[in-house]
Formats: C-alpha cells, sequence, structure tokens
C-alpha cells in the first residue's frame, strides 16, 4: 500500500517535472524519495544500501556484451537479458520478500520499525480534511480579497439587485436578486421535498417489512447516484415539456421546473438523515407507548417525532445545503436570467449557476472575476453555517 | 347499555369509537405513507424509461467508440467518455489511500477529545461544500497556484477533495463494524496498534472499504461543476480507440460537462445525441452503484460474527 502511494506520487511528480520547469524542485524529490525507499528495503534485507549499485550492473554488462559483439537485427535484444534478469532480480528482493525477523544489524525488525513511519501518514491524512476546508476558504478568498476589500461596496453587494458586471461604462455587482433565486428556488424545493422525505423515512423505519424496507432503501440509493447535469437535462427537456403544456406557460424553464429538479435531489439526503435519526429513538420508548395502548400512529405521532425532532430537523438543513449549493441543475432548469423572483413561474438565476456561467469567460485578477470568488465566500458561508447547525443539532441529541 | 350490570367480556373487546377512529387513521397513514414512499420510485424510473427510449435510435457500439462530429452535432462520445475515465482514475489513486487512512485515524488512532470533534466536524463541512465552490478552490490551488494550468491532473484533485467525504464515511461505517473484541484479542497477543489495523481491522473490513471507493468512483464520474473550469474543455480531438489517448498534464472532454454542451451550447444537435449521452452516463454511474450495493448485501450473507 505504502509503495502503491509512493509510486503514484512519484508518477504524479514526474509529469509535472516533466512539463514545467517552475517544477524543477519536485524532480529531486521523486528521486530522493526512491533512494529512500530502497535503502530501506535492503536494510530491512540485512545488506548494505551500497547494494544498490547493483541496477548499474545489468547496465554495464549490457554496454559490455553491446561492444564486445557486433550485434545486429533482433539479436539486438540480446543484450536485454541481463538488464530483465537484473530488474526481476531486485524487483524480487526489494519489493517482493519480507524483511529478515527480528533484530538486525541496521535496526529493530522492519514490520514494527516502519510504525511510526506509517502511524505518522496516517495522522497526517487524519487531520487532511480541516487542512482541506481551511484551504478551500483560504484559496478562494485569496483570489477575491482584492477586491473584497479594496472596491467592493458591501452594501451594494448584498442588497442592490442589479447584476451588470460586463456593463461597459457602468458596472454595477449587486447580487440581491441573486441571492433571492437561491433562497426562493431552495424554499420551493423544500416544501415538496421534506414532506416526502419525511414520510419516506417514517415509513422506511416504521411500517416496512426488512425486505420492502432494503429494496426502498436501494431505490433511495440510485436516486442519489444520479448526477446533477443529468437532472438539469431532464429538466431542460422532459419537466420544460410538462410546464409548457400542463400550465400553459410560454417556457418551462423556470424556478418551478428547478426547485422540482432540486426536491428529487435533497429526498434522498433528507431519508437516509431522517431514518437514522428515528432509529435512534430506543425501543424502550415504542415499547412504553404501546404497552399503554397506543398505536403504531400514536407512537409515531406523540412519541417518535418529539424524541427525534432534532435529527429530523437536521435532515431538512442538510437537505436545504444540499439545495443551496446545487449547480448544473439550477443552471439548466430555472432560465438563467436575473430577476427578482415573483411566482413559481418566473424564471430566476442563482448564486451558483452565476458562477458556473460567467467564470469561463472572465479574465483573471478582473473585478468582475474577484467578484466571483466573492460569491463563492458567500456560498462557503451559507452552507458552513447550515451544516454547523445542523452538527449542533445533531450533538444536542447525543448529550440528552 | 345498563350501566348498573359489571362491563362483560365481549364488551371489553368491542371497539368502541375512539378505537375505530384509532384503527382508521392508523390505516389510512399507513396506506398514505406507502403511497409517498413509492412516489419515489416513479422519477427514478421515468427518466432512465425517457432516456432509453429517446437514446435507442442513437445507441450502438459506433456511438461509444467514436468521436464528436460536426461541431459537436453528430459523431459518438469517446473523447468524453475516455476522458472521465482518466478524471475518475486520477483521482480515485489520490483519495483513496487519504481518505482510507483519514478514516483508520479517526477510529482507531483518535481519542475522545475537542481535536477528534473538530476533525469529524472538517468532514462533515467538507461534504457540504457546493461542488462549484470546490471549482473555485481547483481553479485558486491548483491551476492557479500550484502552476498545474488547466489540466487532467488539477481536475483530478480537485475531485479528490469532493470525494473524499464519501470515502471517509463509509470507510468508516466499515471500520466501525469489526467487533471490539477482535482487536482486543489481537492486542492482547502482543501485537502493536498497526499490526492489529493491518491484520486483523483491515482484512475484515475490506469489502465495506471498497463499497466507499466504488461510491467515489461513481460520485467523481458524474461531478461537472468541478472539473469545468480546471480541466474539461468543450471539445478537443484525440486519437479513436487509443486508451492512452490522454496526458494527464493536458486537458480532456468529460461526459457530463459534454451533456452540458450539446444540450445547451450547441444548436441543432441530431436528435437522440444528448439522451444518448445522457443514457451513457446515467448507466455507467447505476452500474458503479449497483456493484456497490450487490457487494454488500453479499457481504452481509457471508458475515461471520
Amino acid at each position: 500500500m505504502m509503495h502503491f502511494f509512493i509510486a503514484a506520487i512519484y508518477a504524479i511528480a514526474y509529469a509535472a517535472y516533466a512539463t514545467s520547469s517552475y517544477l524543477l524542485f519536485i524532480g529531486l524529490l521523486p528521486i530522493w524519495m526512491q533512494l529512500a525507499v530502497t535503502t530501506k528495503r535492503w536494510h530491512d534485507r540485512d545488506k548494505s544500501a551500497w547494494w544498490t549499485l547493483i541496477y548499474f550492473i545489468p547496465i554495464i554488462a549490457g554496454i559490455g556484451i553491446l561492444s564486445v559483439w557486433e550485434l545486429s537485427g533482433w539479436r539486438t535484444l540480446i543484450y536485454l537479458i541481463p538488464i530483465i534478469a537484473g530488474g526481476i532480480g531486485t524487483i524480487v528482493e526489494l519489493g517482493i520478500l519480507k524483511g529478515t525477523r527480528g533484530d538486525n544489524r541496521f535496526g529493530t525488525d522492519a514490520e514494527t520499525s516502519s510504525e511510526p513511519v506509517i502511524e505518522t501518514s496516517i495522522r497526517l491524512c487524519g487531520i487532511s480534511s480541516i487542512v482541506f476546508v481551511f484551504g478551500i476558504f483560504f484559496f478562494v478568498f485569496r483570489e477575491g480579497a482584492g477586491f473584497l476589500f479594496n472596491g467592493l461596496d458591501i452594501g451594494q453587494f448584498l442588497t442592490s439587485p442589479e447584476w451588470y458586471p460586463t456593463s461597459l461604462n457602468n458596472k454595477r455587482y449587486g447580487t440581491f436578486a441573486l441571492i433571492l433565486g437561491t433562497f426562493s428556488v431552495t424554499a420551493l424545493a423544500m416544501c415538496m421535498a421534506v414532506p416526502f422525505g419525511l414520510g419516506a423515512a417514517i415509513f422506511v423505519s416504521e411500517f416496512c417489512s426488512p425486505k420492502l424496507r432494503e429494496t426502498f432503501k436501494i431505490v433511495i440509493e440510485l436516486l442519489a447516484a444520479i448526477p446533477s447535469v443529468v437532472w438539469g437535462f431532464i429538466g431542460l427537456t422532459l419537466m420544460n415539456q410538462l410546464i409548457i403544456q400542463v400550465f400553459n406557460a410560454p417556457i418551462g424553464l423556470t424556478m418551478l421546473n428547478g426547485s422540482i429538479m432540486l426536491a428529487l435531489m435533497s429526498v434522498p439526503i433528507i431519508v437516509s438523515i431522517a431514518e437514522d435519526a428515528l432509529k435512534a429513538v430506543p425501543d424502550s420508548y415504542r415499547e412504553a407507548a404501546e404497552a399503554l395502548g397506543a398505536t403504531r400512529w400514536q407512537v409515531i405521532y406523540r412519541v417518535l417525532l418529539p424524541a427525534a425532532k432534532n435529527g429530523l430537523l437536521a435532515a431538512v438543513l442538510l437537505g436545504a445545503a444540499r439545495s443551496i449549493g446545487e449547480t448544473m441543475a439550477v443552471l439548466m432548469a430555472t432560465g438563467h436570467s436575473v430577476n427578482i423572483p415573483s411566482g413559481p413561474l418566473s424564471w430566476i438565476r442563482t448564486l451558483t449557476a452565476t458562477i458556473a456561467a460567467e467564470l469561463g469567460e472572465v479574465a483573471r485578477g478582473d473585478q468582475h472575476y474577484q467578484v466571483l470568488f466573492i460569491i463563492g465566500i458567500l456560498l462557503f458561508t451559507i452552507t458552513f453555517v447550515v451544516n454547523l447547525i445542523a452538527d449542533l443539532v445533531i450533538k444536542g441529541i447525543r448529550q440528552q | 347499555m345498563n350501566t348498573d350490570t359489571p362491563v362483560s367480556p365481549q364488551d371489553m373487546f368491542t371497539e368502541t369509537p375512539i378505537d375505530r377512529r384509532k384503527r382508521l387513521t392508523e390505516s389510512v397513514m399507513r396506506v398514505f405513507l406507502l403511497i409517498v414512499t413509492s412516489v419515489m420510485i416513479i422519477p427514478l424510473l421515468l427518466i432512465i424509461g425517457y432516456l432509453l427510449y429517446k437514446a435507442i435510435p442513437v445507441l450502438s457500439f459506433e456511438f461509444l467508440f467514436s468521436n464528436p462530429r460536426d461541431n459537436m452535432r453528430a459523431g459518438g462520445i469517446w473523447a468524453p467518455f475516455l476522458g472521465t475515465i482518466y478524471l475518475v482514475v486520477v483521482s480515485l489513486l489520490v483519495s483513496a489511500p487519504i481518505g482510507v487512512f483519514a478514516a483508520v485515524y479517526l477510529n482507531e488512532y483518535a481519542r475522545e477529545s475537542w481535536f477528534t470533534r473538530v476533525t469529524n466536524l472538517a468532514v462533515v463541512n467538507l461534504a457540504g461544500v457546493p461542488s462549484i465552490v470546490h471549482a473555485l478552490f481547483g481553479v485558486g490551488a491548483f491551476v492557479l497556484f500550484a502552476g498545474l494550468g488547466e489540466s487532467i491532473l488539477a481536475a483530478s484533485l480537485t475531485l479528490a477533495i469532493m470525494t473524499l467525504p464519501v470515502i471517509i464515511a463509509s470507510t468508516t461505517e466499515a471500520l466501525k463494524a469489526v467487533p471490539m473484541s477482535f482487536r482486543e484479542a489481537c492486542w492482547n497477543l502482543g501485537a502493536t496498534r498497526w499490526q492489529t489495523i493491518r491484520r486483523i481491522v483491515i482484512p475484515n473490513s475490506i469489502s465495506g472499504i471498497l463499497t466507499g471507493v466504488i461510491l467515489q468512483v461513481s460520485r467523481a464520474a458524474g461531478e461537472t461543476a468541478p472539473i469545468m473550469f480546471t480541466g474539461a474543455v468543450f471539445y478537443k480531438a484525440i486519437a479513436e480507440g487509443n486508451l492512452f489517448a490522454y496526458n494527464i498534464i493536458e486537458q480532456c472532454m468529460a461526459l457530463s460537462l459534454h451533456l452540458f454542451t450539446i444540450s445547451t451550447q450547441v444548436p441543432d444537435v441530431t436528435e437522440g445525441t444528448p439522451h444518448g449521452t445522457a443514457i451513457v452516463l446515467v448507466g455507467s454511474v447505476l452500474l458503479v452503484n449497483a456493484t456497490a450495493i450487490v457487494l454488500r448485501v453479499y457481504l452481509r450473507t457471508r458475515k461471520k460474527w
């Protein structure tokens, strides 16, 4: 596993090294790593690291063969024989055979002495998530910071509905309409997803036979697996036609269309987290209520729902966070026009879709470019806060 | 009813109006919730059915193995299909080891402390970061700061970080399922922590870990936003039938972005081509997920404890 990992880093680093002189120093890293690993393996086998020089023997032998015999045609392949034989030999010695048992003259038993290294890398991987979360904030912030602290009118950014980033003489960066678009489409999606999600969670956890439960869970899992761009495509084609025909609307790419797609995407999250919350209620609650003569529904309504209400709230919050962050489906299905939403059939535009549609067309370092990163910071902050609240709400139940 | 006489056993078990109402509510709710749950099967079947119905005329081996033609108005999906495979494989090489090790740390090493709580919170938040913000991060960190440029490598690294929580979550589940007594028995024999993990914990949870890795593949294959600005391009011609046609420091096409492009940016696309692209994408993703499900069911049947 370790060797595989190092080989992967080696390959990636080499690819970067091969093309960019800017990254020249990375080229030294794999050589050093290769030497370090090789030396360690020789020592594990109780041999001096000078054995590394054995790599050169087949090459020298090959050159010797070439200089002694004048080989031509396919016979030149003969000089490959010592190289291949030597290669296989070192691969077996270094790559396959186990280290000597117990301590040897180079140190303690290989299997236990490598432990500090492995444990350190496990610890490093363990904290990687923290590093990445901060990294995301740092790098997005870094690209947008210049304009955020120097020039951007934050009041106007948050409250003005005028989004004219490409206007020639009067550029205006007001995201109010976009924020409203994001929240209205999410709210409408939640109106649809929450009853279905919670209803399904209750049914799956309380009424189902085990076999039916498995079936429903598989369906929900498959529903969650459908990529967002495919939901967007369905919104663009099937749902578009449907809305035009049902509501007699001129165009079906509306807030309603987008929120139906978002609802379908967030239902699986709501179901799985809500079901976990219901499952976490101790069976003794159910038994106590049933012993008092309550029917199954009364148990759910009077006992389970109040007991699991924090978990259910967290499920709804995480579903909403998913909807707020969704990009491709809303980009394709909501009409993508900056507009203060006036009803389910108005077309809107969201924060995420704006970034996705415009980032490809701006020059780096431009004000417009930086504003898109500032929108990214805004989105990051919103979802971070929602996730944090959901986490605190869930932790709240555990402590009870 | 005469209230003076004691209640007879028959009366005790006959239904009062309250009982009847309780029973009625119960069955109404049961049926209602069954319907609510079953409704979710409809979109799944509807989508697959609709896409298949529209895509049947264009689906063929040639569709899969030929490049887009005529400014992407016709032809197949070879270049984007191969690009998606590249992105998935490279991102898997990065996120699988980090994700599994991170889960091992959280489950086997970390003690209950505020630091562990923060780490767990970071995993949850990493999963909650919007995909487009991951794209911005990829642009800022990999494309510009690390100097990788728009390349398969930059896009894959972005995807890897985005899908890391998937692997961490399912590996943690798998490791938790290994009974504590297994570890204790091993420690009692004098094994160290890492020996226990390597010889007992991981072999006993390998199917669960694999399930997580498989789910990562499905997630990475479907994502569009994170790769849009970090390495995927609208169009790039490559050799047909050559599995090594891409270089990981260059850009590539991707199935998900290709679907977005031909359904929104390109006019007069041949009828059925976008649907064909969509069904190949959905089909691959669902197939991968189905593999994970089968693996999980198989694992449960042969579980020894």
